[in-house]
């Protein structure tokens, strides 16, 4: 009985040495840097020729929505 | 011995003046681009509406028909203007020189009135058609 418990013991110390904690590293998706890129150019592209297209005569600039 | 110390003073010249010529040329200033095309607009308008010129698939303008000598200038100056903003806007938006291209040519085509020419992206042109209500 005593050498069965021993065993158990042993097992489960032997067994837990065995459970492996693994991190994954953070991934970014390139869907979010796509769309960051996207709207950082389409700021830049606004912040500049809004201006001028709406000046045109042969341009229509759509009233940009309010936050 | 007589000309060393000439030589040395205009090697170390030289060798100042290098940096100066590695670095990168300074940035265009966007204020007086925007002055400039907006001068150039209304005549720039003038040629979109009669259909001698049109925007291309590089955002850029292009001849639709044989243009004068004045008006080919015009469309250089603003092709020339257009690209130096083009790059500076690839820079601010840590992008790449067609990436800014293709959005502007997108934003083109949609704010553009009908009846002016556009060129898609397999180089073909068209007049743009009124937009179904």
């Amino acid at each position: 009985m005593k050498a069965i418990l021993l065993l158990g013991a042993a097992a489960a110390v032997w067994l837990t040495g065995c459970v492996n904690v693994k991190t994954e590293p953070i991934r970014v998706e390139p869907i979010e840097i796509t769309m960051n890129v996207n709207l950082r150019i389409a700021r830049e592209l606004d912040d500049f020729f809004t201006d001028l297209d709406t000046e045109s005569k042969v341009m229509e600039v759509a009233p940009t929505e309010e936050p | 011995m007589k000309f060393a110390r000439p030589i040395l003073l205009l090697l170390a010249l030289c060798l100042g003046a290098l940096p100066v010529l590695a670095a990168d040329p300074p940035d265009p200033n966007p204020d007086q681009l925007k002055e400039r095309m907006k001068a150039n607009l209304p005549a720039i308008d003038k040629l979109k509406k009669a259909g001698r010129i049109g925007e291309n698939n590089k955002a850029y303008l292009e001849a639709r028909e044989e243009l004068t000598e004045k008006e080919k200038a015009l469309i250089k100056t603003e092709n020339e203007d257009r690209k130096a903003i083009y790059q500076l806007l690839a820079k601010r938006a840590k992008t790449s020189l067609e990436a800014i291209q293709k959005a502007r040519t997108k934003q083109i085509r949609e704010r553009s009135a009908a009846g002016l020419w556009l060129q898609d992206d397999k180089d073909h042109w068209y007049k743009k058609t009124e937009d179904p209500a």
